[in-house]
């Protein structure tokens, strides 16, 4: 048996740590996505949409233009339409083969329920020691028929569910970044997500 | 719409008309950035620019002007603002420059529109010249030309106004500057620009220096 040269040896010994590193690091962007969010949006034309999607909307009778976005996240690609009713940004989602998924409406602190937003309250206060709210998205979803209804008389029935979508710019683990809270209508925490900040270099340098 | 009405007198009907008034350089200004991404929200960031000039008045004749080396750590002080110190030094054939930098940004993200602003002050320094301080304030748009947000493989506008306060020696002057570029972000962690930087100076006692860069920009970021 021949002795190997200790270089060879600990070369050898560096390229399994190596791997060991690559391996860790595969593993933990894995584990990682399910807390981060990152998107890729593009518009598209009306008939680039699945079927069901686009009569879904056309349905809703709404009277402003509608645009229609392609997005593509981490594991999935879903279909969304844009439109602004009533002065507040309103968004319809669509998984990939077009069923619907739900619907986002932006609104105010002030139209969320005193006890349900106390609630988000507390609970971001004691996730992070500072935080700003940067957008509050109402989001139903539940019986199409429901939501189509919603829109047209701008009431809710009791078919629909509603959550809260809450996007925050705070301080967690030594890092400033921005984030995704769901929180149901009472105002009790459903999940949060990393929001991934796309490249600014050139807006900074 | 307004939005609009003003980039394109900023930056097309401004440097037209003062083109035609005359005492003009053209140039190119290429860029390389590269940006290191540290823990606890610091970053690094290595600029390389360079210069050249192949027009000055009414002479076309190709010249070699500069080269600018910079190095600037920034510290994120919260999700959309970071404070900026830096060095840079300009290395030209007549000798060399020292610069200190110190900057403090926000960026927004809106929908639509990216919006940056940048405070920044900057002191230069040579063997030749007394200090030169300066303090400028910069206002930039970035605008996706499909969707709501900039993403991979997708076309941009951008567009910057800055305004440059100097002093030297009690001579104080103005400097405005007005870019306008065409990018693409080439993956998600670099970014293409081609546009024409615009500047103008030494309007306010005297006969203006209007100035046009052809400007190339790479952005590399390292995670």
């Amino acid at each position: 048996m021949t002795n190997r040269p200790i270089d060879q040896v600990a070369f050898a010994g560096m390229k399994c740590r190596q791997l060991l590193a690559l391996i860790s690091i595969i593993a933990s962007t894995e584990s990682g996505l399910a807390q981060t969010k990152y998107e890729q949006e593009i518009r598209i034309r009306k008939i680039e949409i699945p079927k069901q999607a686009g009569d879904f909307v056309e349905g809703m009778q709404l009277p402003r233009k509608i645009k229609w976005y392609r997005e593509t996240g981490y594991r999935k690609t879903s279909f969304e339409a844009k439109t602004k009713y009533k002065g507040k940004r309103l968004s319809i989602e669509f998984s990939g083969n077009g069923i619907l998924e739900d619907l986002e409406i932006e609104t105010r602190i002030k139209d969320i329920p005193p006890g349900a937003y106390q609630k988000i309250t507390a609970y971001l206060r004691g996730v992070h020691r500072q935080y700003t709210i940067e957008k509050i998205q109402m989001q139903y979803s539940g019986n199409p028929n429901s939501i189509q209804n919603y829109t047209q008389h701008l009431g809710a029935d009791g078919e629909l569910v509603l959550h809260y979508e809450v996007v925050v710019a705070a301080k967690i683990e030594g890092s400033f970044g921005r984030f995704e809270y769901l929180f149901t209508q009472d105002g009790g925490y459903v999940k949060q997500a990393r929001i991934i900040q796309k490249m600014i270099d050139n807006l900074v340098y | 719409m307004k939005i609009r009405r003003i980039l394109w007198v900023l930056l097309v009907v401004a440097p037209v008309v003062n083109y035609a008034q005359g005492n003009n350089q053209i140039g190119l200004l290429p860029s390389f950035n590269l940006n290191l991404k540290l823990p606890d929200d610091w970053a690094l960031n290595f600029k390389l620019e360079s210069r050249q000039s192949f027009r000055e008045g009414k002479d076309f004749e190709y010249e070699y002007l500069l080269t600018d080396l910079s190095l600037a750590a920034a510290k994120k002080i919260s999700a959309h603002s970071r404070v900026v110190i830096g060095y840079l030094v300009r290395l030209e054939d007549e000798g060399m420059q020292n610069r200190t930098v110190q900057q403090w940004n926000i960026v927004k993200q809106y929908v639509k529109v990216n919006l940056a602003h940048r405070i920044a002050t900057d002191q230069t320094f040579s063997d030749e010249e007394a200090v030169e301080w300066r303090i400028r304030y910069r206002l930039s748009a970035e605008i996706p030309l499909n969707g709501q947000t900039l993403d991979v493989h997708e076309f941009f506008i951008k567009a910057n106004h800055e305004y440059l306060n100097s002093w030297q020696t009690d001579v104080y002057d103005l400097e405005i500057r007005g870019v306008g570029f065409i990018g693409y972000v080439t993956s998600p962690a670099s970014k293409l620009e081609l546009g024409l930087d615009y500047r103008i100076d030494s309007f306010l006692k005297g006969q203006a220096r209007n100035r046009f860069w052809i400007a190339l920009n790479v952005y590399q970021s390292i995670q």
